[in-house]
């Protein structure tokens, strides 16, 4: 009995989370217009999602913005990883705490004062400010996920290839990057599933005429949800989905063969 | 006279204000198996990595051969360490691991493996090439990090306690494949171990430490049979140390009575010494005149030998035996030793 209490607790639970998702992944199959009813299958919406010019340059600068995102801040958190990993202890903490500060504030206290920011520098907002902006928060991930893979790490290792006769850069691309790349991997997953994520900042630091998919969206759906909408965001749900199921996995596996290490 | 390989002058290491390494001199020759022995925290391993280069000494010198090598670093030392607990790198296999300082050095791939077939000959690990680190056991990696460290033609091996994390039986065996493959390949190894069985099996020449300073420095032989002071006496394997007088040359007097020993008088302010006495030195028989007299206080079975302790009648001093004759507890035996077996030492 109390098995199952528990389990209708549970499904109960899981219906409240992802019965609003489920809802508009089956109305983006609906060839009604309207919300009220079903009036049968179709991927018209889908087919016109492609051929909507907007769409397409929205999904060009999400896809693009991820990605240079992505590559940039992967590059920038490891090399400070580095940076605050050969910190003594001491400084090391202070330099965590620092990065977490970014993590836990409010999207919108990031996405507004970044936006002063720029207006400060006078830098004009467009593609290159939201990319900034993408960077700046998808860097503080980075870090948290190759920061603990090089405290795993044996330093014994970083003296051995010195005492094989590794200089400096050479430990760092031999040995070091070699062992903390499932850490870097990770790193970059989040922040390509962050940076395709993101609203709040994006929408703060953008310009005219650039919109990712998340501000186009939005602007839609102020004139009215259209089956559109339920149709890019069934596609940006199973775009994130599978990220995070990749993330998942791979920490899993982490977990597995470290396990096996010992 | 060998030629001295390595040579430290007046060496000497703190960290913050806590003095490691105190003021040390050592010289080490050419093909010599050295062994820095030592309780923990005697220094022992901070002066392995000053050779190798990971420490910087505070003040003093070391010399390889006759240039000063203290600025010089690690990675442009001719000398390789094998690591307590391997060092290996886990996201290579046998082969790159090592052939790690050939790749770094851009040595021709015929060459690199050669050479990486060569050395898994020597450490007896033939066809292990394409193994992955993590399936290796203690003592097939333990092989591995030390063809990785021969790998580079080093002039010294360092071993930093390399067989602490095997079990007995497997340190053992490594005890006397390290010995071959030192004679093989005929190099100076420096080897630092808190194991004194492990030092006497192995060193040309042992070196032992306490609190950063050097104690005293010989052949197994010397160290085991002529102790300098009570902490060597200790260190080195079970002893009986009693205080003692010398009466005149050749003569001491320990427990009420006097003995004949084979070392004078010692030219020092004062008669007063410490005599060791080995376990395995002293027999047991029937209580004689000249013999020591006491009560079998406790037996105990150690395999080869029994464990014997004898509590002696007029001083309460306990002593230990090391024989194969079984003796019941409350018998009264007397002990026995010749001149021989008495060693003299300063008292400290």
């Amino acid at each position: 009995m109390k098995k199952v209490l528990r389990n209708v607790y549970l499904y109960l639970m899981l219906l409240f989370l992802y019965a609003p998702i489920l809802v508009l992944m089956v109305y983006s199959f609906n060839a009604s217009k309207s919300r009220g009813q079903w009036g049968g299958f179709t991927l018209e919406w889908y087919r016109r999602l492609f051929m909507d010019a907007n769409i397409q340059s929205a999904l060009y600068y999400t896809v693009m913005i991820a990605i240079l995102a992505t590559i940039i801040s992967t590059i920038a958190g490891t090399v400070s990883s580095i940076g605050i990993f050969l910190y003594g202890n001491k400084a090391q903490k202070v330099m965590l705490n620092v990065n977490y500060i970014p993590v836990i504030n409010p999207d919108i206290v990031t996405g507004v004062s970044m936006m002063i920011l720029f207006a400060f520098v006078s830098m004009r907002q467009g593609f290159a400010t939201m990319l900034i902006a993408h960077i700046t928060f998808c860097i503080p991930y980075v870090i948290l996920s190759v920061l603990p893979k090089l405290r795993q790490m044996d330093v014994n290792l970083i003296e051995a290839a010195m005492d094989l006769g590794a200089r400096p850069m050479q430990i760092i691309n031999k040995v070091v990057l070699a062992e903390i790349r499932p850490g870097i991997i990770t790193g970059a997953l989040f922040a390509f599933t962050l940076s395709i994520d993101d609203f709040v900042i994006s929408f703060f630091t953008t310009g005219s005429g650039v919109s990712n998919l998340s501000i186009y969206v939005y602007s839609m759906a102020k004139r009215g949800i259209s089956p559109e909408i339920n149709a890019l965001s069934t596609l940006m749900i199973l775009t994130v989905t599978l990220l995070l199921f990749i993330i998942n996995r791979r920490s899993n596996k982490k977990t597995k063969t470290t396990g096996e290490r010992i | 006279m060998k030629k001295t390989i390595i040579e430290a002058r007046n060496l000497y290491k703190e960290f913050g204000k806590n003095a490691v390494v105190k003021h040390i001199n050592f010289t080490i020759a050419e093909n010599e198996f050295v062994t820095f022995l030592g309780p923990s925290g005697c220094g022992k391993t901070t002066i392995l990595r000053m050779i190798a280069g990971f420490e910087i000494p505070t003040s003093g010198q070391i010399f390889l051969y006759d240039k000063v090598i203290n600025d010089i670093p690690a990675y442009l030392r001719p000398l390789n360490t094998v690591f307590q607990n391997y060092a290996l790198f886990p996201h290579m296999d046998v082969f790159e691991n090592i052939a790690f300082s050939m790749r770094i050095k851009k040595q021709e791939a015929k060459a690199i493996e050669a050479k990486v077939a060569e050395l898994l000959e020597v450490v007896n690990l033939s066809g292990y090439e394409q193994r992955d680190i993590a399936s290796l056991s203690g003592g097939q990696q333990q092989r591995v990090a030390i063809a990785r460290a021969l790998a580079n033609d080093p002039k010294v091996l360092l071993l930093d306690e390399p067989l602490s994390a095997l079990d007995l039986k497997m340190r053992k065996e490594m005890q006397i494949e390290l010995k071959k493959i030192q004679r093989e390949v005929k190099k100076t190894f420096i080897y630092v171990t808190h194991d004194q069985e492990e030092a006497l099996t192995l060193s040309d020449k042992i070196i032992v430490l306490n609190h950063g300073e050097i104690q005293q420095s010989g052949t197994p032989i010397d160290i085991y049979n002529e102790p300098i002071n009570t902490f060597v006496a200790d260190f080195i394997g079970e002893s009986n140390i009693i205080d003692g007088t010398m009466t005149k040359d050749f003569e001491v007097e320990f427990l009420g009575k006097r003995f004949l020993c084979v070392d004078k008088r010692p030219s020092l302010e004062t008669d007063r010494v410490q005599v060791v006495i080995r376990p395995e030195d002293i027999e047991i028989g029937q209580c004689l005149e000249h013999t020591i007299n006491g009560v079998v206080t406790s037996i105990v079975f150690k395999g080869v030998h029994y464990e014997i302790i004898v509590q002696c009648s007029e001083s309460e001093y306990d002593f230990m035996i090391h024989t194969t004759d079984y003796h019941e507890i409350n018998k009264h035996v007397g002990l026995d030793f010749g001149p021989d077996d008495i060693h003299i030492m300063k008292a400290g």
